[in-house]
């Protein structure tokens, strides 16, 4: 049996257009030795979804850099619960407050990654919290 | 307009499709991480097989977006889709980024369609080690078309060849002689020849050389035609998809395409034998015999396969 390769989803959806960092963020975890699957900016969330699904991915990841990251975040993990994907890691980066830290925290997404967040730190936290 | 009715977010019907996507998906990375699939579905002449369409050339001449106009082309005329695009993996951190989905145009029904990133995974020759499985799984499943997309660097043009029925090789006008990357052997495997980003300069005598080229290689039954597209604009795709059926039909009639899968079949016999026999034999102790002189290069073979250990006291003599 080989070892199981980490697989990461990194999108960009909402309106906003800016992917640098999401860029950055692919690079890194390429680097660290997983597999990245990189959408365009703005994809819509059901095609991010069906994305996540067909790739079976283990991480999504959720660069917002506008203002509704936790509307985002909360529909993206009742689709893919809804279609029986209990397995997924989310997790999200980007200009993010604090309150909206604490509504994530809610949904259950501890993996926040504000600007500035060394890249080593989401390549551990991944490492430490996919399921496999 | 099409027959492929648009599916409402969140709606029964595109739950459905997610969970058939999970079942095929999951099914994929047990491959993926070793397991082995053999195609159950028995194909007869005259019935409907999996049409295996690879997709090669050098980087660069636009094979992403190429492949993402047939993917909406064969999906919107109501058939069974998948794609398999692969990307080189790094050979220093076994890592990949997987961008290939991003040229799949917006209007594509994800419904009908499964697509799946591959990385090469340090596969010599750029041809995943899973995609033969791949498309036994594929095939099981009743796809009607499977399209591969390959790196497109080294061998792996000449590899694709080996898995596909209808080989595409794509170029661009370039600097030069016209063509970019030109490569015998690449175009020697081609069945179509596509002159992508035909409005670019150059265009003509890249056209003049491939024409020259596909004329060449004729004296088959399937004479390589030559097509020039405009991928991103949809220009030409017509043209293509007509050849890419119209070889088909061709393989299909001369009972080729049993022929083609009796080889495929044995080619993965050979890949899957050459797997057990590195798993189940410790190849190192052979190589160490031979370096230090004690067993020749033949013997070692046929003490492998006839799974004779070495005893490293003793010393093979003629």
């Amino acid at each position: 049996m080989k070892s199981k390769i980490i697989r990461v989803l990194l999108c960009n959806p909402g309106l906003d257009g800016h992917d640098r960092g999401a860029k950055v963020v692919a690079r890194a975890l390429r680097d660290s030795g997983m597999e990245v699957i990189y959408l365009p900016l703005r994809t819509a969330i059901e095609k991010v979804v069906d994305v996540a699904i067909q790739e079976d991915v283990d991480v999504v990841g959720i660069s917002n850099l506008s203002a509704t990251i936790v509307d985002t975040c909360s529909r993206t993990q009742a689709l893919l619960l809804q279609a029986g994907v209990d397995d997924v890691l989310v997790v999200t980066g980007g200009t993010v407050v604090a309150d909206d830290k604490k509504e994530l925290s809610k949904l259950g997404i501890e993996g926040v990654f504000g600007p500035g967040t060394p890249t080593s730190d989401i390549v551990r936290f991944i490492r430490r919290h996919v399921r496999q | 307009m099409f027959g492929n009715d648009h599916v409402e977010p969140g709606t029964g019907l595109r739950l459905q499709y997610r969970k058939e996507a999970l079942r095929l998906a999951k099914l994929f990375s047990a491959l993926e991480n070793g397991a082995l699939i053999e195609q159950s579905k028995i194909e007869q002449p005259g019935g409907s097989f999996t049409h295996v369409v690879g997709i090669s050339g050098p980087p660069g001449v636009g094979k992403s977006v190429l492949t993402g106009q047939l993917i909406k082309y064969y999906s919107r005329l109501g058939l069974k889709v998948a794609a398999l695009v692969i990307d080189p993996s790094s050979h220093a951190t076994g890592g990949a980024i997987l961008a290939d989905r991003l040229r799949v145009p917006d209007e594509v029904n994800f419904d009908r369609v499964f697509i799946r990133s591959i990385s090469s995974r340090g596969a010599l020759g750029g041809i995943a080690e899973v995609v033969p499985s791949a498309l036994n799984l594929l095939t099981n499943e009743n796809f009607d078309i499977v399209l591969i997309e390959t790196v497109g660097v080294g061998q792996s043009e000449i590899d694709i060849a080996g898995v596909a029925d209808t080989t595409i090789v794509v170029q661009a006008p370039g600097a030069g002689d016209g063509i970019q990357g030109l490569k015998s052997g690449l175009l020697e495997i081609a069945d179509i020849l596509v002159l992508n980003k035909s409005d670019l300069s150059g265009a003509d005598r890249a056209l003049l050389v491939l024409r020259e080229v596909a004329a060449a290689s004729g004296g088959k039954s399937w004479y390589c035609p030559v097509i020039t597209c405009i991928a991103i604009n949809g220009v030409g795709i017509d043209e293509l998809v007509e050849a890419i059926r119209s070889h088909y039909e061709l393989l299909d009639k001369n009972n080729a395409l049993a022929v083609k899968r009796l080889e495929q079949v044995e080619r993965q016999l050979c890949m899957n034998i050459l797997a057990a026999l590195r798993k189940q034999r410790n190849l190192s102790d052979y190589a160490e015999a031979i370096v230090s002189g004690k067993l020749s290069l033949r013997e070692a073979v046929n003490m492998c396969i006839a799974n004779e250990s070495i005893s490293f006291d003793s010393k093979t003599e003629k």
